[in-house]
């Protein structure tokens, strides 16, 4: 028996605003509770004020996703009764949504992924369970941090174009990188940035939906690729059996790696929207309309990046980390060849970095055209480029301190570099008379002499060339 | 006394703000046993410690503020920093309010002195101000008969002198009804004119802080001072008012509408003589002119709808979580919740929550709720063409005398008293209730309906014809 699998996800997106939604609120992380105020703890007489900041990040978001934009913003209340929910309901875009009828591009793949909605809402408070609270037994209670309560999301629904678990992590991370690419959203999964909901169901015939069923609580998209697997094997084991697949919702335990029922749904969730009263519908300012966003297929770059004849592993890694792709465009387009680009700027800077618990800045970049620059110019070799930079981390300098201090020097004439090449092969007369007899690979040996006696201030391709010519004229 | 004879007074030395608070309190001593208009009176020291300092003020002779040292109460569902905001109901019976709202912020900085929290139906649902944890309220003019509601504590406050102005809110007549029960004036803007900000929710749609005082000028002094758009809220709106101590504009030549189709849907025979009396009266200087409004008295079915679907929503968020009273030995959060709501709230808050619920649920929300929003709709247009010939449209304010405190009647009986004042809420008016006359004592009210924004034309007309009836 064959079976299809269908997955479709809804992603919450926090938009990178400064206040939340609807009261002026920061955003910022903090001491729990401390960025409250009467409007996002839902008190008695409060009202909610919409921050048209949210929609200049949502607008890009939406345009990136390709769909139909709508301009009038209305929205409603969604009733439902949680401890994180402070006014026992959500202000959300129920109908209609900012953007319909999109589509997603993944990077890697260029397989289009359909997206149903992408809309506007407020985000809950906090719980702190048990586990969070150090409360255990008897003193068990939840705890509410209402920081995050009212901040502003973008949700994501896409149809179950995706068919199996790495194209879903594809997905994820496409949608993460898209949101970073546009300054929407830092988008980080563990830090509750980006969250993903997903439904997935199984079924006997390609072109039919098996029973829908949903699963939360998935914090990384490890997580989220080791749920659908498990979920995977469940459904087709429940078919195989001949076991009721019921429509419920299933929560991911990392703990024993298997989805566990939470809940069971008999019938669809009445949430009773309504037109948010308090907020009179209004129209999206012509600037936020006239936004357009500077990405949306990431598989173009994908190609591109492809294109640069670089170590096919790092292509995937590239497209998804933004910051990386642009500063390699930027190298690219200051005339640094792709691959002296990658291997300075990601595996010497960044890895040493990285070893020093430091982390890229800007003027990284600059480092790489100026070691460029110095190489083109044949006053260093690549060696001596990855020594000026392991230097300039440990020392917490600038390359052109240390080249100007340790590698420049008075520069050497190439009469000079003859004359110390010519002293090295008088006082070895065997080893050159092994080369004369044809014995090439004493060369290596008479390299090192050479390169050693420079130390390192003549770029090895020099000695090279040099060396060369005055072993041919013994 | 107005307000503007007050701070003449205060201004000459006449009358101290001081001597003036001493009054009131000693008038609130004698009456407040038996009115019961107040759910929370400010320590008479703290009163009596900012009336001297505004008289020591006055004494100085500096430019002060238009409301320096005037006494104002405020309907205990309107928030005021650091006063109990309780909305008379047992599940906020300990919430505190930490902030101001927009109003009452507003007459602070004009120097008023807010003197306490007045009594209403238990989060302003009900028109008799009965259904509250405090007790009922009496009516001034009546002892043994209701106040009307949900603003009769700040009405009973006004009528019987122990404040000259109070703040009310006005949902489906709340300002209005309890103003004809107690002969005042009770004014209920735009909606949007007054922010909401601080006003606790019942339908927020409908919704519009208001004004109770002895005079329509009075009234319409403390609407100047709190109108405008507000940043926290943003359905408010700047709407025209004139400076807080402009004279009324001149409303000649003004065409009063005197609505038609009463006949089918009569008030009382004692209110019914009062009103012809009335349009008589105020035929011999205006012109008045029948209009039509055919579906206003479908306001009803429409408003016990959608004001209940809105209040389910808003009443939403009194869940014991996060502060007031809650039930503490409840082992879940569900259980906690529940029975919370179930003590905390009372038999007709629970009836609308019921109602407003089911009117949104699937599968009959399209029979409930969009129905009553279409209705809505067709009431706003039958006020639109019906300003198309006049100015200002007259309808009685209640069917009904004010009753006996505790007489029976039935939610919906209690609903028909509604008829006239809820198409004002549904279309957004701006209406006044003033006194029109007597009935065994009883007084009656009329209500002066005008166009959107145009409120300080219905206040002009409103003033005139008080003069004409009283
Ligand atoms: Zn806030």
């Amino acid at each position: 028996m064959e079976y299809y699998v269908h997955i479709g996800f809804e992603v919450h997106i926090r938009l990178a605003t400064k206040t939340k939604m609807f009261c002026s609120c920061s955003t910022e992380e903090g001491e729990p509770n401390t960025h409250i105020c009467p409007v996002c703890l839902g008190y008695p007489g409060a009202l909610p004020v919409p921050n048209k900041e949210a929609f200049k990040y949502a607008i890009k978001m939406a345009k990136a996703l390709n769909g139909k934009i709508n301009k009038t913003v209305i929205f409603a209340r969604k009733n439902y009764f949680y401890p994180d929910l402070p006014k026992g309901y959500q202000i959300t875009q129920h109908e209609p949504p900012l953007m319909e009828d999109g589509y997603l591009v993944l990077a890697e793949s260029g397989k289009k992924i359909r997206i149903i909605r992408l809309h506007v809402e407020e985000d809950a408070a906090k719980t702190l369970y048990d586990s969070e609270t150090g409360r255990q037994g008897e003193n068990a209670f939840l705890m509410v941090d209402y920081n995050r309560s009212g901040v502003p999301l973008a949700e994501i629904v896409s149809y179950p174009d995706i068919h199996d678990p790495d194209e879903g992590v594809e997905y994820l991370k496409t949608l993460q990188a898209l949101a970073r690419y546009l300054g929407v959203s830092e988008a980080n999964m563990e830090k509750g940035e980006m969250r993903a909901d997903v439904n997935i169901s199984v079924s006997t015939a390609p072109d039919k939906l098996g029973t829908k069923v949903e699963i939360k609580n998935m914090n990384s998209f490890k997580a989220i690729h080791d749920a659908l697997e498990y979920e995977i094997q469940r459904q087709i084991h429940a078919l195989e059996t001949g076991e009721t697949i019921y429509q419920e919702t299933r929560m991911w335990d990392e703990a024993s790696g298997k989805t566990l029922v939470m809940r069971r749904k008999e019938t669809s969730d009445d949430y009773r929207y309504f037109p948010e009263p308090d907020i009179p519908p209004f129209e999206l300012e012509q600037e936020v309309i006239d936004i357009e966003p500077e990405f949306d297929d990431l598989h173009k770059l994908y190609k591109e990046v492809n294109s640069w004849n670089i170590d096919e592993k790092k292509v995937g890694f590239i497209v998804y980390s933004p910051e990386i792709y642009k500063a390699l465009k930027y190298l690219i387009e200051k005339g640094v060849p792709p691959k002296f680009a990658v291997s300075m700027y990601l595996d010497e800077i960044k890895g040493q970095l990285e070893k020093s618990g430091l982390s890229l800045e800007d003027r990284h970049k600059d480092w790489v055209v100026y070691l460029h620059k110095l190489i083109s110019d044949g006053k260093i070799d690549n060696s001596i480029a990855k020594k000026i930079i392991r230097k300039a981390i440990s020392q917490n300098k600038e390359p052109k301190e240390i080249y100007e201090a340790e590698f420049s020097g008075p520069s050497i004439s190439e009469e000079d570099i003859r004359k110390t090449i010519r002293d090295i092969l008088a006082k070895n007369p065997d080893i050159v008379q092994k080369y004369k007899d044809g014995k090439k690979s004493v060369f290596g040996f008479l390299m090192g002499q050479c390169m050693k006696a420079f130390g390192g201030k003549v770029p090895a391709a020099t000695v090279k060339k040099l060396l060369g010519e005055e072993l041919e004229r013994v | 006394m107005t307000i503007k004879e007050l701070r003449k007074r205060f201004i000459s030395g006449e009358l101290t703000p001081l001597e003036y608070m001493e009054e009131l309190l000693e008038t609130i001593r004698q009456k407040e046993r038996k009115i019961n208009a107040f759910t929370h009176l400010e320590k008479t020291d703290t009163l009596l410690k900012e009336a001297e300092l505004w008289t020591e003020k006055y004494k100085s002779g500096e430019e002060l503020p238009p409301l320096a040292g005037i006494p104002v109460a405020i309907k205990d569902n309107i928030a005021v920093k650091d006063m109990p905001l309780t909305c008379a109901s047992k599940i906020l019976q300990e919430f505190t309010s930490p902030y101001d709202a927009t109003a009452v912020r507003k007459l602070k900085e004009a120097g008023a002195i807010i003197i306490g929290k007045t009594n209403l139906d238990e989060f302003a649902m009900g028109s008799t101000t009965e259904f509250s944890i405090f007790g009922p309220t009496h009516n001034p003019v009546d002892l043994e008969r209701v106040p009307g509601g949900s603003s009769g504590g700040s009405a009973a406050s006004v009528a019987a002198g122990m404040v000259p102005v109070a703040l009310g809110s006005d949902t489906g007549g709340s300002v209005r009804q309890p103003a004809s029960f107690t002969d005042t004036v009770g004014i209920k803007p735009s909606y949007g004119m007054v922010s909401r900000y601080g006003l606790v929710a019942f339908a927020s749609s409908l919704d519009q802080i208001g004004v109770l005082a002895k005079n329509v000028e009075d009234a319409s002094l403390i609407i100047r001072v709190i109108a405008g758009k507000d940043k926290y809220d943003a359905t408010s709106r700047e709407l025209s008012v004139k400076n807080i101590f402009d004279a009324f504009e001149t409303i000649d030549g003004v065409k009063i509408g005197v609505w038609k189709e009463l006949d089918n849907h009569p008030a009382e025979d004692g209110v019914m003589k009062v009103w012809d009396d009335a349009i008589m009266k105020a035929s011999k200087e205006f012109q008045m002119i029948p209009v039509s409004l055919p579906d206003i008295a479908s306001g009803i079915a429409s408003y016990y709808l959608i004001a209940p679907a809105e209040a389910s929503a808003n009443l939403a968020r009194y869940d014991g979580v996060r502060y007031a009273w809650r039930v503490l030995d409840a082992s879940t959060y569900k259980e906690m919740v529940k029975r919370t709501r179930t003590i905390g709230f009372g038999k007709e808050v629970k009836r609308r929550i019921m109602i407003g619920t089911f009117a949104l649920s699937a599968g009959y929300q399209d029979a409930f709720y969009k129905k009553a929003v279409a209705m809505r709709y067709r009431i706003m247009q039958n006020f639109e063409e019906a300003f198309k010939q006049v100015d200002v449209i007259l309808v009685p304010t209640s069917p009904k005398l004010p009753w006996k405190i505790g007489q029976k009647m039935s939610p919906s009986e209690v609903y028909k008293a509604d008829l006239y004042t809820i198409p004002v809420n549904l279309a957004g008016l701006p209406a006044v209730s003033i006194p029109a006359g007597y009935v065994d004592n009883l007084p009656v009210g009329i209500q002066v309906i005008g166009k959107y924004g145009e409120d300080e034309k219905v206040w002009a007309v409103a003033d005139k014809l008080m003069g004409l009836w009283r």
